[in-house]
């Protein structure tokens, strides 16, 4: 019996004990919707919850510290560093040093925190300026500024505050632009108790304003870490301060080429003695308790379409008794064991996926409805919504219907394999 | 060798603590294209001797050989194949199939040979017309009468040009007119394309459309006449 054949009468078949076949498809669309919808609804809470986390920080850095409980040497120096470049599935390391410095532009000054960083670095940690350009190593006491951190420019002779001064400055076009380790630089008060010598300042520039952003960067001024090292330098030898040549970084951030390897990087760290950090901590933990609900709302949709299932089964056995004289009178006339195999559970499988289908498009529906009718009720404006269906589960949705309408025809057919014809054709 | 062979039949069936003999040991011949009719009261087990030579039933000793396979001894698998392309089977109470039209009807055997519609309703149609159908073809059973569902059931049995054709009491549900007009079609196209034809019944008025009658009695063949030849007694 070829397969066309094998359709046509399946169809008819089904067709001809429509109100049956309606009802046993309607139990399989509730089941499958059921099941898309709840599976929708953990799905779209995961995609929120990493919504969440990327606009927090990026996913894929680890910040490292020193290992404050002591044990092994965990300081964050130069070779530290290095061998933080050769862990497998790094891409880049952020290594800053932060130095509260003065810096002062004609009848402005500032007390900002630098950090001094490796130049190579800032590319791939995504800086990236709205004016001028990244810094380079020419570029001798050069500066980047966060957009934000100009507001703490200020004029120290003006009565007013600080904080209530509004500073415009083109911080690009300044003439010239002076940075020092003196924290009493440029204030009209001088303190004359110390008998401290003052180092001079060094002449600086601003090479780009970095893009506005709501991470620490915003705030941030970065200067070349060699720079800020033999300003720091230069500068105690005047006043007689101690400087640890050995360079020692206060903050270190590692970026890691693919969210699935921070775990890995993360371990290797604290197998060294490290302390890390990083979102994917906390993203981790989020997607336990998403991947528990979803199981959780998976199931309560898998119990309907259990109970669906049920009914193919039900409703396949019906259709034997009602058939057995039709089987017996195929097998009498010829048609092979596995047709009549074939022909049940190509029946049973029609009905799983018709109602698949179905469901598959009540869901789309279903979902819709609970994205519009949830966005007014918590107020979310242009989020992804409550409910989410990918691909994968549509074509998931499906599949797992089909399926489960073969496994509930499976034994009828198999019962309807093995009827005995003589008995099937003697039943009146 | 002939093209049935019945070998010392018999079967047996346990009703409880009592054994019933069915069949006491059968054998008997039968030729390509001989109408043979197997002849018996109820009861006689002539029934029971159709269904193992059609396969349907094994027997508990001896054997069944259709050209030369041994159709006792086939899985249902084999059989299945077997029957699908050497044997057509008429039913006393038609047993066509509700739903479809005739000409549906008499191309399902078509169907489970795998054969496409076009072939098969061709071949459908032309049998229908031989069996005096030519204006039925798209009735439905419940749409036609007694003598005219049995022709569709000869059609649907012969459609397959099977060497052998079963016909089970195919008059027993017509009356004595109809049951004529449905003997006669049936042989007639029998012999027309050589066909052996085995026709189980209790109906004595059969028997002059036989080439050969086989009489069973109890489980025995009392006696087996062949057309011009005298009876001759078996023990």
């Amino acid at each position: 019996m070829n397969s066309i054949d094998l359709f046509l009468m399946g169809i008819r078949n089904l067709w001809r004990r429509k109100a049956r076949t309606f009802l046993t498809v309607l139990g399989v669309i509730i089941g499958t919707t059921a099941i898309i919808v709840m599976v929708s609804l953990g799905l779209g809470m995961e995609r929120a919850f990493m919504e969440q986390m990327e606009q927090m920080g990026s996913l894929t850095n680890v910040t490292v510290y020193k290992n404050w409980e002591g044990g092994s040497d965990t300081e964050l120096n130069q070779k530290a560093i290095e061998s933080f470049k050769n862990i497998e599935n790094v891409e880049a390391v952020l290594a800053q040093k932060n130095s509260y410095m003065k810096i002062s532009t004609g009848k402005y000054i500032a007390s900002l925190g630098i950090n001094g960083v490796d130049l190579d670095a800032l590319e791939a940690f995504g800086f990236q300026t709205t004016e001028g350009r990244l810094l380079e190593e020419t570029d001798k006491n050069g500066l980047l500024f966060g957009a934000q951190a100009m507001n703490e420019f200020y004029n120290p002779r003006k009565k007013q505050n600080r904080w209530e001064q509004e500073v415009e400055i083109d911080l690009l076009e300044q003439k010239r632009m002076v940075i020092t380790t003196d924290q009493m630089y440029g204030e009209p008060v001088q303190d004359m108790s110390g008998d401290m010598k003052r180092p001079k300042p060094h002449d600086t520039k601003v090479v780009g304003i970095l893009a506005e952003s709501q991470d620490i960067r915003g705030w941030g001024i970065y200067m070349d870490i060699n720079d800020m090292q033999k300003i720091l330098e230069t500068d105690a030898k005047v006043t007689g301060q101690k400087f640890d040549k050995n360079l020692v970084y206060d903050d270190v951030t590692i970026k890691v080429n693919n969210v699935d390897n921070v775990a890995a990087v993360s371990e290797t760290l604290k197998v060294q003695g490290y302390q890390t950090w990083s979102m994917t901590d906390m993203l981790e933990e989020m997607r336990n308790t998403a991947r528990t609900i979803q199981l959780v709302l998976a199931g309560i949709g898998a119990v309907s379409l259990f109970v669906a299932a049920i009914g193919i089964t039900n409703t396949m056995v019906m259709s034997i008794y009602e058939r057995t004289r039709e089987i017996g009178v195929m097998k009498v006339l010829g048609s092979r064991l596995v047709d009549i195999k074939r022909l049940f559970l190509f029946e049973a499988a029609l009905i799983g996926g018709i109602g698949g289908l179905i469901g598959l498009g009540l869901s789309f529906g279903v979902s819709k409805l609970i994205n519009q009718l949830g966005a007014g009720a918590l107020g979310m404006e242009g989020g992804s919504g409550l409910s989410y269906i990918p691909v994968w589960l549509a074509a998931a949705g499906i599949g797992f219907s089909m399926l489960i309408g073969l496994i509930s025809g499976y034994y009828p057919a198999k019962r309807a394999m093995n009827l005995s014809a003589l008995d099937a054709i003697r039943t009146e | 060798m002939s093209l049935i062979e019945v070998k010392d039949i018999k079967k047996v069936y346990r009703l409880g603590s009592e054994k019933v003999h069915a069949l006491r040991g059968v054998s008997f011949n039968i030729e390509a294209g001989e109408v043979c009719v197997i002849l018996g009261k109820s009861g006689s087990g002539k029934s029971t001797l159709l269904n193992m030579m059609a396969g349907l039933e094994k027997p508990t000793k001896g054997s069944v050989k259709i050209k030369g396979e041994a159709v006792t001894k086939m899985s249902e698998k084999r059989l299945a194949i077997f029957r699908q392309k050497n044997v057509g089977f008429i039913f006393q109470s038609y047993n066509l199939m509700g739903a479809l039209t005739a000409l549906e009807n008499v191309a399902m055997p078509l169907t489970f040979r795998g054969i496409g519609s076009k072939r098969r309703n061709a071949a459908a149609k032309k049998m229908l017309e031989n069996v005096g159908l030519g204006d039925r073809v798209k009735h439905k059973p419940n749409q036609m009468s007694g003598g005219q569902q049995q022709r569709v059931g000869i059609a649907r049995a012969l459609v397959g040009k099977a060497e052998v054709v079963f016909a089970d009491e195919p008059t027993g549900n017509l009356d004595s007119k109809t049951s004529a007009e449905v003997m006669k079609l049936m042989v007639d196209i029998c012999k027309h394309n050589n066909q052996a034809l085995v026709i189980v019944t209790h109906d004595g008025s059969v028997g002059q459309y036989a080439d050969k009658i086989v009489s069973i009695l109890d489980g025995e063949v009392q006696n087996i006449v062949v057309k011009g030849e005298k009876k001759h007694e078996q023990a």
